[in-house]
């Protein structure tokens, strides 16, 4: 199992060009989860990407989550199946 | 017919299903067919068991039980939906009714008041005492401190509902809609399970990494 090969959210974000942010923080907050798990539609995404590129603060907190959450699953997906259970489950299959 | 179908992005229940029973007429399943498709996610069955069990030995029962009751019921699968959703759906389902009768329901405790970003306040409340200077990322530095082991204690010592979420979205990257049907929850339970087990996360992780820094 790989992890995603998403790219740091810092080099999503445009920096050259400020926009009208569409968002408070507390609705790119409350997106949070959402937006980490990649549960929002593309454009729902950039609307959060937009808030990123403009407030500094969340761009260093979504970036802090992001790099926690890729950070637990490579430590924890080390974790495998013992081969004995792997040969034994392997056999039970092919018992009649 | 109706109540033996196990499959992702059917409805959702409020109860743990009976587990069902073959009925009727199927053709014999491949076992090599079964495990070209259902192999590849043993490691994640694996883990998600020790989570449900809390010990290795209970866990390998549980996911030979799990396994064997996929194999009998393969035929019920469809090619091309998501194998490991529809896996973790059955061990949820045997675990709930096989390995947890006498369980606990409905848990209520209140974790409101728990806020966002909870680690990376703490790490930037920390640092801006002046430790670790010189780091150009100094609060994810601190990430690369924990170990496998207290990440695990850490994600055990959630409460069951919000341990599997948390578990299933972070760790083993099912969608919400996945998780909404492994664990028979609706969506919106998904979330509100994530947002407050996540903080509930970093709070442990949080006080693990403190314990940890001041006996070193």
């Amino acid at each position: 199992m790989t992890p995603p090969a998403g790219k740091p959210l810092e080099t999503q974000v445009r920096e050259e060009c400020m926009g009208i942010d569409p968002y408070e923080c507390e609705e790119a907050i409350q997106r949070l989860n959402d937006f980490l798990d990649h549960q929002l539609t593309e454009p729902e995404r950039a609307v959060v990407l937009k808030h990123l590129e403009i407030c500094r603060p969340c761009l260093r907190r979504f970036t802090f989550e992001q790099t926690l959450i890729v950070s637990l699953r490579q430590k924890v997906t080390r974790v495998c199946a013992p081969q004995a259970l792997r040969d034994k489950l392997h056999s039970l299959l092919r018992q009649g | 017919m109706a109540e033996a179908e196990v499959q992702p992005g059917g409805g959702v229940a409020a109860a743990p299903e009976p587990i069902p029973e073959a009925v009727g007429e199927h053709p014999p399943t491949d076992p090599d067919v079964f495990e070209a498709e259902m192999g590849p996610h043993l490691d994640a069955l694996y883990r998600n068991a020790v989570r449900l069990t809390g010990n290795p030995h209970d866990a390998e029962d549980l996911l030979q039980d799990t396994y064997l009751r996929a194999y009998r019921f393969f035929y019920q699968y469809q090619p091309g939906t998501n194998a490991k959703a529809w896996l973790f759906r059955i061990m949820n389902t045997v675990f709930l009714n096989e390995y947890r009768r006498k369980a606990r329901q409905g848990e209520t405790v209140s974790y409101d008041g728990l806020e966002d970003f909870y680690l990376y306040n703490r790490l930037v409340e920390d640092l801006s005492g002046g430790a670790r200077p010189g780091t150009e990322n100094p609060e994810t530095a601190v990430l690369e401190q924990l170990d496998i082991e207290t990440i695990q204690r850490a994600i055990d010592a959630l409460p069951p509902e919000f341990r599997d979420t948390v578990a299933l979205a972070t760790l083993e990257e099912l969608s919400y809609q996945e998780i909404a049907d492994a664990l028979s929850i609706p969506v919106g339970t998904v979330r509100s399970r994530l947002s407050r087990g996540r903080k509930l996360l970093q709070k442990a992780l949080w006080d693990y990494l403190n314990g940890e820094e001041k006996r070193g």
